[in-house]
Parts: C-alpha cells; sequence; structure tokens
C-alpha cells in the first residue's frame, strides 16, 4: 500500500478529539468510529447509504456515515448515539417514547433512527403522522412495519420536547 | 392516525404489554451484535467466492495470499476435516471443492490482520475455472429430472369435474430476508483444545452440531453463543462464516472475525425460493368448491438445504383454508444455479395461498360472486379433513375470521375535490396521481399455516429456571432474534412462578437444547417448557416451605412474590424470606406431539404439530394508468392462540404484513444466466415507511388444545397472508389478474408481456417425462439427536 | 490536521483542482460522494485518488444575478430547502425534496445530480425545463454553455477536465412543476420523471425528461407541437392534443432498461405523465 494514500487527521466525536492516524484516505466514516474508535453504536447496514443505520450527525445535518469520507469530517462536529445519550444512563422523550410504543424489536435501525428522527423534529416541530411519512423515509426497519415508530415520534412531537 | 400498542412498565405476567428487558440497551446504541463483537488480538476474516454459476475448479494456488506479509492463514476445502454440512441433508460444502455450483459459493479464506488486508488477500488467490452452462430454469430442471422431492397425494375422489372450472398459474419471486444487521461473528479458541463461535443464530444446537461435525470434533469441543441479533425471519439457518471461523482460529490461534458486507449479506446467503403455481378448482354454480388440481413447482439451489420441508409445506397448503373433498396435488422442488434458496418467513406457505387466493379471485369473478362471500362458503371448520388428510382437531374459526375483519371500520374516502397529500397519494411526492386517476380496491382473503417443524421433525425444547432469594433465572436455549420471546419467557415465569423478578441467561450450547426460532413454534414450544420448568420449579419451593414450616404444601401458592395461603388469600412469607438464602432449581422439557412424513400421514397421524389461521382485509388505492399503488389499511384477524403479550403481538402483525407487501409490490431478486443483478439495498427495494399502511388486528378468544396456556404461533403467518391480501386488492381495484409478484407498476400497467403457462395441462402432457420424474434423495430429519 | 497526499485533494480553490486533476487523471473529483462513495463500498470501481471539491469557496453560493438566479454546484440538496433565495422555485424545491432521503440531501450536490451516470435523478429535468445556463471552468478558462449539451458532453468525456462551477436559473413566468414515478412511495429512485415550464407571455413550452435517456433531456419535438397546438389567446389546449403531447415525447426518447424499470414501462410512464402535466398546466397557471 502507498504511504501516501494513509492519512492522519483529528475527529471531533461527542465534543471530544480523536487522533486517526494511518487510514487509508478511502475509509468511511462508519469504518473509523466501528472499527478504529470503537464506537458501535452506529451500524454497519448496507453501506451505500439506502438504509440510514449508520445516521450521525455532522454540524447538525444528519448524514449516512457510510458513504462520508473520514477525512472529510476533520474539522466538523460529530454527534453519534453515543453523545446523544444522556451521560445519567436514562432515556430523551424520544428513546422513552419508542420503548413505550414498542418500536424497538431487533433495535439494529433504531440510533439510525433516533438521530435522524431527533433532526426531523427539529426541522418539524409540530409534525403530523403525515409529515412523519412523508419525512422519515431515509431509515429502514424490518421487524416492526414501522407503525410504533411513527407513532413514538408523533408522540415526541405532540409534546414536542425535541431535545 | 397508526393503532396504539403500548407497553405497560408495570404490568406482569400472561397477558400484559410488558417492556422487552433489552430495550434500554437498544435505544441508547449499547445493546451488542454480532457485527459489533470484537476479542483482544483478533485477526478478519475474508472469503474468496465463487463468480460463475457452474464450473469445474481446475486449479487453486494460494500461495500469493499466504505470502502477503499480515497475512496468518489460508484456507481451501482440503483445510476442512469434513467438507459437507447442511440444514438437512449434509450435502452442502464448506469450501467449494471441484466444483462450484452458484455465484457466491465460498471457496477459500483468508484470516489477516486488517480487515482491507484480509479483502486483498482473498482475491490475490489464483483459481482457474472451466465454466459449464448453468441450469436457470425452473420447469427445465424439472424436465431434466433435477428434483430434490417429488410430494404427490390425491384426496377424495380426484376424477371428479366440477360445473365450473378456472384455472391459472401464479409466479412468486425469490426474496431476501434484508435483516438491517449482515451476517457476522467470530470463533475464537477456548483455551482446552476446543472452539467457541459467537454470532447471530437461530438455533445454537443445530450450528454446534454441524460445525463439530465439520471440525471432526466432538459436539462437547464446541461452544455456540448467540449474540445479539439484528433480525433474521429464517435466514440464519445455514452455515456460511462459522466453520471458516473457527478452521482459521484454530490455524492462527487467534481469535478470527467476519463481517460480511451487505452484498456478502447478499450473495453468501439463501433466499426464498422462487415458485411458479398452477392451480384450478371446480366448483359448483353456488360457489362450493368441488375439487382442487395443483402443481407446484418450487426452485430451489444446487444444495438441497429445506427443500423437503418447503414443499412439503407448500403441497398441504395450496387448499387455503378451506374445505376441499376432492383434490389432486403435486409439487417438486428443484435444482438450480441460481443461488441457495431455503428457508424464509412464512416458509412455503406464501407461495402456495398466493396462487390459492389468486385463483379463488378469479373464480369469484367467473362466478360473480363476492370473494368475501366465496371464501366464507368454503371456510374449513374443526373437524374437517386435510387434502393430506390429516384431521384439523384445534381451533379453525376461518368464517369468524372472514367476519372479524370486515366488520373493523373501513378507512375514510379519499376527498375527490380537495388536494391530496403526498402521504395519502400512491406514488407520494411529485406524484403524476391525482384524485381523478385513483381506483380504490377492498378485498378479503384468508389463510392457513402450520406451527412447528413438520412431518416428522422432532420439536421439543429443555428449559432451566432456578429462584434464589426471591429472583428467577430462566436459562433456555431459545434464540432470540428480535421477536421478543425473552419477553414473553419473563411473562409466563411471572404467571406460573408468583414471582416478579425474573431474570434471563444468555443462549448457548451449554444449555440443554430449545426448538429453533422458525416455524412461528418458539412460543408454542419453548413457552410451555418455560411453563413446565417454573411450575415445577413452584412444586419444590412449596413442598420446601411446607417441610420448613409444617404446612401441608397443596394448600399454599406463590402470588404476587409471597408465599399465600390458598384458602384466604393471606400472604406468609415473601418468596425472598421463604427461600431462605437456598437456590431452587428445576429442569423441564417438553415435546410437541409426533408428526409423519406426508405419505405416512391419516386420520390419526398428523402431517403437522399446529394450525393457525388469519384473514385480511385490504384497501388498496391504485392509479391503474401508471401502475403507482398504496396500500392504505390491512384489517387483520389472526388465529393465534393465547396471546402472551399484545402489544408485541401487534408488532409481529405489523411487521411481517409489511415484509409480505413488500413482496407484493417491489422485493425480487433477479438472477440472469446465474449472475446476481441487484444484490444491494439500492437494487432490491424494501418497504420504507413512506410505504407502512395502518394495520390493525384482532385475535380471538381461542386456545390451542393440548399446549400449557393454549400458545399457538403467530409471526410468519402475516406475511403468508399479506402478499394474498395486497394481490387481491388490487385487482379489486383495477380488473386485472395480475398473476404474478411482485406486482411492480409495470405489472399493474399492464405493460409488461403476460406470462405463458407451463405448467398447465397441455404442457405437461408435451413432457411426460416430467410425472415419472425420478425422485431425490428422500430427505430426513436429523436436526437433534434424541436421548 | 492532514498529512500532504497527492491521492487526496482536498482542493481550496477551482485551479488547485483542475491541477490535482492534470496531474492525475485517474482520480475523481468529489463533492457530496452520495454516488461515488456507495460505488466505491459496492465494488463498483478501483479508487484511484480523489479530489474533493467541498472546501472550495463560492461553490456553495446561491445568489440573484441580473440574469437569474445563481446556484453553486456545490449546493446540497438541503441548501436548496432551507435557503430563502429558493422561496419562489417551487420545482428545484420539489426537485430538492424528492432527490434522496433526508441524510442524502444534507450531502447530495447541485453539480452531483447533474454530472452523474444515474438515471433516476428529478433535478436534472428540471432545470431543463427552466432553461439554465451552466458556468463551467476547465484549464483553458471559464465558459457558459447551454445545460442539455453540457450533460450530453460530459457523459462523453470530453477532451479535458471541467469543474461544473453553478448554473444560472432565468426568471420563470407561467406554470412550472414535475411529476415522477417510482417503485415505492418514498424518496429516491425516480424511474422516469417529467418537468413542464409553460410561459404564455414568450408562448414557450419547456419539457424536461429524467429516466429517458442516458442523461437528462430537452423533449424539443414535443414542445415544437405543444406551441404550435396550444390556442395562446384563449390558453387553452384541445384533450387530443395532450396525448400527442405525450406520444410525441415517448416517442423521442430511449429510455433505460434496469433492475428498476423497463424502457417500455418508461417510455410509458413519460407519455402518460406528459399528456397529464400538460393538462394541469391550464388548470393551475398563475
Amino acid at each position: 500500500m502507498n504511504d501516501d494514500a494513509t492519512l492522519s487527521y483529528t475527529l471531533r466525536i461527542n465534543g471530544t478529539d480523536r487522533e486517526v492516524r494511518g487510514a487509508h484516505y478511502t475509509e468511511t466514516l462508519l469504518e473509523v468510529l466501528r472499527y478504529r474508535l470503537a464506537l458501535t453504536g452506529t451500524k454497519q447496514a448496507c453501506e451505500e447509504g439506502a438504509c440510514g443505520a449508520c445516521t450521525v450527525l455532522i454540524d447538525g445535518q444528519p448524514v449516512n456515515a457510510c458513504v462520508e469520507l473520514a477525512a472529510e469530517a476533520a474539522g466538523s462536529e460529530i454527534l453519534t448515539i453515543e453523545g446523544y445519550n444522556p451521560p445519567d444512563g436514562s432515556l430523551t422523550p424520544l428513546q422513552q417514547a419508542l420503548v413505550k410504543h414498542a418500536g424497538v424489536q431487533c433495535g439494529y435501525c433504531i440510533p439510525g433512527f433516533i438521530l435522524a428522527a431527533e433532526t426531523f423534529l427539529k426541522e418539524h416541530p409540530n409534525a403530523t403522522v403525515d409529515d412523519i411519512r412523508e419525512g422519515m423515509d431515509g431509515n429502514l426497519c424490518r421487524c416492526t412495519g414501522y407503525s410504533a415508530i411513527i407513532n413514538a415520534i408523533a408522540e415526541v412531537a405532540e409534546g414536542n420536547h425535541a431535545s | 392516525m397508526h393503532p396504539e400498542r403500548l407497553t405497560d412498565p408495570d404490568a406482569k405476567g400472561i397477558g400484559a404489554s410488558s417492556r422487552r428487558p433489552d430495550s434500554n440497551a437498544k435505544v441508547r446504541g449499547e445493546f451488542e451484535y454480532a457485527p459489533d463483537l470484537r476479542e483482544e488480538g483478533m485477526l478478519w476474516g475474508a472469503t474468496l467466492r465463487s463468480p460463475h454459476a457452474l464450473a469445474r475448479i481446475r486449479r487453486m494456488d494460494l500461495n500469493p495470499a499466504k505470502a502477503m506479509p499480515g497475512v496468518h492463514a489460508v484456507l481451501g476445502a482440503w483445510d476442512v476435516p469434513v467438507n459437507l454440512c447442511g440444514a438437512v441433508n449434509h450435502d452442502t460444502p464448506i469450501l467449494a471443492d471441484d466444483w462450484v455450483r452458484y455465484v457466491g459459493e465460498p471457496v477459500a479464506v483468508v484470516a489477516a490482520e486488517t480487515p482491507a488486508l484480509a479483502r486483498r488477500a482473498a482475491v490475490a488467490i489464483v483459481v482457474e475455472y472451466e465454466r459449464e452452462t448453468p441450469v436457470t430454469d425452473a420447469v427445465e430442471a424439472l424436465r431434466a429430472g433435477k428434483v430434490f422431492r417429488r410430494v404427490a397425494f390425491t384426496h377424495g375422489d380426484p376424477s371428479i369435474v366440477g360445473e365450473v372450472q378456472v384455472e391459472g398459474e401464479y409466479i412468486t419471486p425469490r426474496q431476501d430476508h434484508s435483516f438491517l444487521a449482515p451476517d457476522a461473528g467470530i470463533a475464537r479458541l477456548d483455551g482446552n483444545g476446543g472452539v467457541v463461535i459467537v454470532g447471530a443464530t437461530q438455533w445454537v444446537h443445530a450450528d454446534r452440531e454441524q460445525i463439530a461435525a465439520c471440525l471432526a470434533m466432538p459436539e462437547e469441543k464446541v461452544l455456540v453463543v448467540n449474540s445479539g441479533v439484528g433480525g433474521s425471519f429464517g435466514g440464519r439457518v445455514s452455515m456460511t462464516w462459522q466453520v471458516h471461523a473457527a478452521l482459521l482460529a484454530l490455524q492462527t490461534g487467534h481469535p478470527v472475525k467476519f463481517i460480511y458486507s451487505r452484498r456478502e449479506t447478499f450473495l453468501a446467503r439463501y433466499h426464498r425460493h422462487p415458485s411458479r403455481i398452477w392451480v384450478r378448482h371446480h366448483a359448483s354454480r353456488d360457489g362450493t368448491i368441488v375439487k382442487l388440481e395443483a402443481r407446484i413447482l418450487v426452485e430451489d439451489g444446487p444444495y438441497s438445504h429445506t427443500a423437503a420441508s418447503g414443499i412439503g409445506n407448500s403441497c398441504s397448503f395450496i387448499q387455503g383454508p378451506y374445505h376441499i373433498p376432492n383434490a389432486d396435488i403435486q409439487g417438486w422442488a428443484v435444482a438450480t444455479n441460481n443461488g441457495m434458496c431455503g428457508s424464509m418467513r412464512g416458509f412455503g406457505v406464501v407461495e402456495p395461498i398466493f396462487a390459492c387466493e389468486a385463483n379463488l379471485d378469479k373464480l369469484a369473478r367467473t362466478l360473480e360472486m363476492d370473494g368475501a362471500a366465496l371464501r366464507r362458503k368454503n371456510a374449513m371448520k374443526t373437524g374437517d379433513q386435510w387434502t393430506f388428510r390429516q384431521i384439523q382437531e384445534g381451533p379453525a374459526p376461518v368464517a369468524e375470521l372472514i367476519d372479524a375483519c370486515q366488520a373493523m371500520p373501513l378507512p375514510p374516502e379519499l376527498p375527490a375535490d380537495a388536494p391530496l397529500r403526498p402521504a395519502r397519494v400512491p406514488g407520494g411526492l411529485a406524484s403524476p396521481t391525482r384524485a381523478k386517476h385513483i381506483r380504490r380496491g377492498v378485498s378479503v382473503s384468508a389463510a392457513a399455516k402450520n406451527t412447528c417443524m413438520s412431518e416428522a421433525c422432532p420439536v421439543n425444547t429443555t428449559a432451566m429456571i432456578s429462584l434464589h432469594d426471591g429472583v428467577a433465572t430462566v436459562e433456555c436455549a431459545a434464540a432470540e432474534v428480535g421477536q421478543g420471546f425473552i419477553t414473553c419467557a419473563i411473562q409466563i415465569v411471572q404467571t406460573t412462578l408468583g414471582v416478579s423478578a425474573v431474570r434471563l441467561g444468555g443462549c448457548d450450547t451449554s444449555m440443554p437444547p430449545a426448538c429453533t426460532t422458525d416455524a412461528q413454534e418458539q412460543t408454542i414450544t419453548s413457552g410451555p417448557a418455560v411453563h413446565l420448568a417454573a411450575a415445577r420449579l413452584k412444586e419444590r419451593f412449596l413442598m420446601f416451605y411446607g417441610r420448613e414450616h409444617d404446612i401441608d404444601p397443596a394448600t399454599l401458592d406463590v402470588r404476587d412474590d409471597h408465599v399465600v395461603s390458598v384458602a384466604d388469600g393471606s400472604q406468609l412469607a415473601t418468596v425472598a424470606d421463604a427461600g431462605m438464602g437456598l437456590v431452587f432449581r428445576a429442569t423441564e422439557r417438553f415435546d410437541q406431539r409426533q408428526t409423519w412424513a406426508l405419505d405416512d400421514v391419516d386420520a390419526t397421524h398428523p402431517a403437522h404439530v399446529a394450525l393457525t389461521f388469519s384473514a385480511n382485509r385490504c384497501v388498496v388505492d391504485v392509479d391503474p394508468e401508471l401502475g403507482l399503488a398504496r396500500v392504505v389499511q390491512m384489517d387483520v384477524a389472526q388465529y393465534a392462540g393465547r396471546i402472551v403479550n399484545p402489544a408485541q403481538a401487534h408488532g409481529q402483525i405489523a411487521g411481517g404484513s409489511l415484509m409480505g407487501l413488500g413482496l407484493a409490490l417491489s422485493e425480487s431478486l433477479d438472477y440472469a444466466d446465474g449472475q446476481l443483478m441487484n444484490g444491494d439495498w439500492g437494487g432490491y427495494l424494501i418497504p420504507t415507511l413512506a410505504d407502512a399502511p395502518l394495520v390493525n388486528c384482532e385475535f380471538p378468544d381461542l386456545l390451542e388444545p393440548g399446549i400449557p396456556h393454549g400458545f399457538n404461533g403467530i409471526a410468519e403467518i402475516p406475511h403468508v397472508q399479506a402478499p394474498a391480501a395486497v394481490l387481491s386488492a388490487l385487482r379489486a381495484a383495477t380488473g386485472h389478474e395480475l398473476p404474478r409478484a411482485p406486482a411492480t407498476p409495470a405489472r399493474i400497467a399492464q405493460v409488461e408481456k403476460a406470462e405463458s403457462m407451463r405448467l398447465g395441462d397441455v404442457e405437461m402432457q408435451a413432457h411426460p417425462e416430467t410425472a415419472a420424474v425420478r425422485i431425490g434423495k428422500f430427505l430426513r430429519f436429523q436436526l437433534v439427536k434424541e436421548d | 490536521m492532514n498529512l500532504p497526499s497527492s491521492v487526496f485533494i482536498q482542493a481550496t480553490t477551482l485551479d488547485e483542482a483542475l491541477k490535482a486533476r492534470a496531474r492525475r487523471p485517474e482520480a475523481r473529483f468529489v463533492a457530496g460522494g452520495t454516488t461515488t462513495i456507495p460505488d466505491q463500498n459496492l465494488g463498483r470501481f478501483q479508487p484511484e485518488g480523489y479530489i474533493s471539491l467541498r472546501r472550495i469557496p463560492g461553490l456553495r453560493r446561491i445568489e440573484e444575478t441580473g440574469d437569474g438566479l445563481f446556484l453553486g454546484a456545490g449546493c446540497t440538496m438541503a441548501d436548496l430547502l432551507t435557503n430563502a433565495l429558493l422561496e419562489d422555485q417551487p420545482m428545484i424545491r420539489l426537485a430538492a425534496r424528492t432527490t434522496g432521503t433526508r441524510q442524502l440531501r444534507s450531502r447530495s450536490t447541485v453539480g452531483g445530480n447533474l454530472f452523474t451516470t444515474r438515471t433516476d435523478r428529478t433535478l436534472p429535468p428540471c432545470l431543463l425545463a427552466l432553461e439554465a445556463v451552466a458556468h463551467l471552468v476547465s484549464a483553458s478558462g471559464e465558459s457558459r454553455r447551454d445545460l442539455g449539451e453540457t450533460l450530453r458532453v460530459h457523459r462523453e468525456r470530453g477532451a479535458e477536465p471541467e469543474i461544473l462551477v453553478g448554473v444560472t436559473v432565468p426568471r420563470a413566468a407561467g406554470f412550472q412543476d414535475f411529476t415522477r414515478v417510482a417503485p415505492r412511495n418514498g424518496a429516491g429512485n425516480a424511474t422516469a420523471s417529467v418537468a413542464l415550464c409553460v410561459d404564455p407571455g414568450r408562448k414557450a413550452v419547456r419539457l424536461g425528461l429524467g429516466g429517458a435517456g442516458p442523461v437528462a433531456m430537452r423533449a424539443l419535438e414535443a414542445e415544437r407541437f405543444a406551441e404550435s397546438a396550444i390556442d395562446w389567446e384563449d390558453r387553452s389546449l384541445d384533450e387530443t392534443a395532450a396525448v400527442e403531447f405525450g406520444e410525441i415525447a415517448a416517442a423521442h426518447c430511449d429510455p433505460p432498461d434496469d433492475a428498476i424499470g423497463s424502457a417500455a414501462y418508461r417510455r410509458h410512464a413519460i407519455k402518460v405523465m406528459a399528456r397529464r402535466i400538460l393538462e394541469r398546466a391550464w388548470v393551475e397557471m398563475p
């Protein structure tokens, strides 16, 4: 491997600077998060931006980490599910709503759904179910049939509890 | 608004919508799935796979890979002590030896220090292939005699002819499980000459049996541990990375991890088998069905996998949930080189129900009869005999289910004048459809499905339970894959033992075997096992307490975490105190009743352990000119025995229905000349949130006899039902026959050329060799060793 | 802080990007990455260097000019949906809205949607119908060209590398809308799309098609037919003329055949969508 093809850079993740050394320039942010930095809350599922399981926030924008070159994310603020979680182990209103509505079966899609839904709720604070059905199609779920997840997001929208 | 099914954090016991014990970890992203596993010093595995559908391997040179620095091991077929495995018959190579028989078949494996290095080493391996012409057409395979199993039986008088005859040929696609978590796992040495395999699976004991056999090790030296599973739907049954990882770990001394890309997860695994089914219903003019004829052709891959059970199920349920007095049914599972096929949710039953319901839609139209009325008229009842001669002993409330789904409120009509929201319009955002283009179709269909593996397959679970300081711990190897069995197990213990604090052990082969998470059999099998263990434990506990306090245990019970006197309900002690720091245990096994191969079935020898039924009224809005469809609502009535957890039950109906909707409208894994054309989520389209209909469901208050608490299966039949339901509604909306799933826009708009019949009378008579085809090896079930 | 690399360049000027490409012709320009990186991950090509355009200021400009509204090639779909200057560009907004999911819209760029081999994009036919002009820069200098011709030429891999700087969208009057068909009800994967502008003041009909050929295109024959068939005084159109409009549009295209849809269905969909959108133009004309 050409040494020139490997890079070193700093990624600011969940408020902390993390050094990345000797990463191939083609490595995606998802690969760096999961395999170099052991942040496995962001999930690998499709590698092509089709399913949203790898959704992270970069400078507040929801992005599929699997199709983001990690080196490009240097200089931005990256938020993963690990940074989203309340540090005391409790659950946010959206997390509570998902549990309440039985929106979690295998749960693999859930971290991506949470980060995408939080953005959605910020951008649509009074979202109706129809708004959700039009705006949250960037996250695939194979277990639930979506209705419980829709209800959970709708409940948070109603309470306007976007965190 | 979608109907709400809320969980209750305080509710306990059977019938409560209790919360999953793992939901907090999952919403925080802290739950560990197979792709998340890591071990100190682990190496990464990669697999070299066949690019050809059928080829001889002339030469293989592993040295270019072995020479790369950082590569610790490269293995081929000769490194596998026993190179054959399989879910039933052991006919599937762990690594291809002299032939490759499907694109993606594993040929060699590598363990290296980084994933990228492992992948580069794999492609550095030199393989010389000599290509052969693959078998890619199921009908051609049938005529050439490449048959894994042929099933044929008649019922009643097969020579009877009805006043009205309606026939058709129906086609269903290859479908992928597309669970969110890609295939992954890790193998490590246990320091004692054995191996530990950790990954996502549905049946740890069946895995262990195959892995141990392939490694030429006794089973005691192989520990299989189920990791967190990101969905399975019947798709995690075969050996993929398990033996590869174990061999590489044994060779290198390091743990070895595999994680398949999504494309590899498509290529390397089996899928639901495509089907082509010819059906002819004979009926009287009043709609009474007098005879059913069927020819069921199911395409399996080059290795048998679960082909035998699939075709057995298909021939069983081509009659649907209807009383059929006379029948002539034939089915074949054939081998092609189009990639492996095997179990998927609703295994072997999605296809015949699709064909049966399609042909009944045709019959209804011919008789000018309402489809629901036609179905209700022929509805099966308890006591009826199935075409395969089994007597329906349990509840068969088919007419009641049809009535129930029709009694649910219909959705409001779309406004004719006001503009429609994208969420309501077929086509969604920027749709070319306006109100005047929309036709609404409403139709009722029904289905039946077996619960538990059938045809002489032993089905049983052994559960262990212990009680210490007022806390119960259940150890049961029933695989949790997201469906919520763990929640049900806790609730069953709460009800039966009377203790609210219930913990779960993990799922691995250090425990006695449980049944597989397939065939919707977990609740009905492991549920009773857990129940029996809890009941035995309570017995022992009360016997102890009775002895200690000189009270007749028959006058005692455990309720709400207390020992109580049955006579007046008074609490005598907390369970924690009563236990006096001791540990109480029980281990109990529950066996399903015996079943027989279809050839041996009669009124006292059933083929299937239990049966479930459903009805679905589906509402779809269609723009027929462009073929755009939106499923608005599904009203499901389903017999599922005693419901343990209503919120979870609804989740299975909603999830299974949507997966079936995917098959109905957009999912088709396409092969051309043996090459996979769309093995990724940009080309293979599963339903998104924008496609989800409203799903309502009701369960009649009926119990399955002979099963503690009256449990039955729940999770598969919604997927069996939904494709039939959606297509039936599309037919009602458009008036088209729509014999083929997925009903893509091109098919709904009638732009695609109609398929010609290939299994009709004329075609079969033109190929007499088909009827006399040599039957492949009869397949036996030897999944779990009996003591 | 990145160490200097010859295979991964984060250009900060257009000149730097072009020079990097001249030194290494096999390297690819990457902006949003929403098609390049999936293709990389799925093994559809072997990367031989990336030149990122993301850090070039000015590629993400949106501004009013004398000629119309300038949209920088680096603008993301999310930018188009939130920038106030696009409040009176409903068709561009709808095209942006239907370009992928919310996550992809954070990154998917105007330039990436135009210079793509994918045939499922909705922005190109809309910009064509709006008669957008492309601004390009190469080693030889800057140029402005018809967008349709630019898309055709770009696909044919012209002699020297060019970077799309942006497009200028002239001020439009009259009716503008587009519709799409897709295999599912959510965003993304448009099988085919049509974008229509009807300007009674100029007696102009402009029809952009997506999924009708290897690149998005204008349906010139259908446009000419409609312009002569329309009664501009009465502002009306014969029903049969709308049917013929659709048929002409469908007859003059060469749609692809792929996993998402067949050529026959695309042709059929274009015919129906073109007819319906022209019929609607009169009812909904502002």
